[in-house]
């Protein structure tokens, strides 16, 4: 069965509709780490995947800490302000951790709208997008599943750094006091 | 004429299928490859020593973590992809090195494919998964609570007396904190307090002892368990994870 069970929806939709706060003031950590036993064989890999990773919990307008929801934010490790994502997470009917909304900004590839015509969208977006919640729930459980957020916008905003990006983070996944994260540990005086 | 506007058109199209592109210093190709969420394939190529390296950009893995607790799947989906069209896999990252120049677009096709191929496989298994274990559940929540500390999943942990598998010891510098599910059984609770007395005749702040309980309502002897350590309920928020630490 594709559709979403009713109370998740609800729970969902009341994680998306909310006013919300950070819950913590978590700090970045690295992945993947290198493997210790094997770095000499191949270094470069780690540096090529890497990402920056946070994820801190959420309060909901009352400062009470949703269950099962937070904000996940990706950057690359040595990439700057490019192909930084933000995902709104919430537990599905099964206890996992599901994205529900992302932020895609200045992604490397472009987008494709498999959907386009369904929804009246253009069917390649190759600057920032958003993957909304509304959309893709109209295509039923499948796309927080094994779809995995098919439907995009183009988003309005230029992202031009970090702090335009977590601006933008707020904005979309309606999360008052995103502004105040740290940077990721960028060392911004490299050339890559 | 319409046949000519056609081929025209289909060469065109053709032609922009895929492009090259320059980001920083690396050079990659976007593909017309989609992953299941709608996103590119993007394949990076470097020139080595003995030919050129080419890589996914770390974009499958990338793709992968945007799911929510998959990383997992995608490692073991991985062997198979990478087995499959003939490329290597390490750590987050599909790839092919040393390849001479003439086998390049070969090599960019099957790097491309065993990335799109894993994602897909990755994103149907986690469609089809249940939750394995309560223990994956306490592990996601630690993960959140204690952000860049060292998380040893079912870490073994020797006592005054005996040595004790815990559910998750969380390797803080000031103090290493033991995690313990326990069910609502006479035996569940009875093997946490033998484990965390065993620990706690180490000396009290040797260790943190935290008892995750799956059903707290229904667990028998709490009192003689909350002697021997913190008593937290499985779906409690990271900040009390945090705070009974």
């Amino acid at each position: 069965m594709n559709a979403i069970p009713p109370d998740c929806l609800k729970r969902w939709t009341r994680v998306i509709s909310e006013t919300k706060t950070l819950a913590a003031w978590p700090a970045w950590w690295e992945e993947p780490k290198p493997p210790k036993s094997k770095i000499e064989r191949l270094p470069v890999v780690s540096l090529e995947a890497g990402r920056y990773i946070l994820v801190v919990p959420l309060n909901d307008s009352s400062g009470i800490t949703m269950e099962g929801a937070r904000l996940r934010l990706h950057v690359p490790t040595r990439r700057l302000d490019i192909d930084m994502t933000a995902t709104l997470e919430c537990l599905d009917w099964n206890d996992y951790h599901r994205c529900i909304a992302r932020l895609d900004a200045n992604p490397t590839g472009a987008h494709t709208n498999r959907h386009w015509r369904d929804f009246k969208l253009p069917w390649r977006l190759d600057g920032t997008h958003l993957h909304p919640f509304e959309l893709n729930a109209r295509l039923g459980g499948s796309a927080f599943t094994s779809e995995n957020m098919p439907i995009a916008e183009a988003w309005p905003h230029d992202i031009r750094n970090f702090r335009e990006f977590l601006r933008s983070v707020g904005y979309a996944f309606n999360i008052a006091d995103v502004g105040g994260l740290p940077p990721p540990p960028w060392n911004e005086g490299f050339q890559f | 004429m319409t046949m000519i506007n056609i081929r025209t058109t289909a060469e065109e199209i053709a032609k922009t299928l895929a492009y090259a592109k320059q980001s920083g210093s690396d050079q990659l190709i976007v593909t017309p490859l989609l992953y299941p969420s709608g996103s590119m394939v993007v394949v990076r190529i470097d020139k080595s020593a003995d030919g050129y390296f080419v890589s996914d950009y770390g974009c499958g893995a990338r793709e992968t973590s945007m799911m929510g607790e998959s990383e997992k799947i995608f490692r073991r989906q991985a062997k198979k992809a990478s087995e499959l069209h003939g490329v290597k896999f390490t750590e987050d990252l599909f790839y092919d090195s040393d390849v001479p120049a003439e086998a390049l677009v070969g090599a960019v096709i099957c790097v491309a494919n065993a990335s799109k191929y894993c994602v897909e496989q990755t994103a149907l298994a986690v469609a089809t998964a249940e939750r394995n274990t309560r223990r994956e559940l306490l592990w996601s929540h630690l993960e959140v609570a204690f952000q860049g500390t060292k998380i040893v999943r079912g870490g073994e942990v020797s006592g005054a007396s005996d040595r004790w598998e815990f559910d998750a010891v969380v390797q803080r510098e000031v103090q290493p904190v033991l995690f313990e599910l326990v069910s609502p059984t006479g035996g569940s609770v009875n093997a946490a307090v033998t484990k965390f007395l065993d620990i706690r005749d180490l000396g009290p702040e040797m260790f943190g002892r935290v008892a995750v309980t799956v059903d707290r309502a229904n667990t028998p002897h709490l009192a003689v368990l909350a002697r021997n350590a913190q008593i937290i309920g499985l779906k409690s928020p990271a900040s009390d994870y945090a705070a009974a630490a």
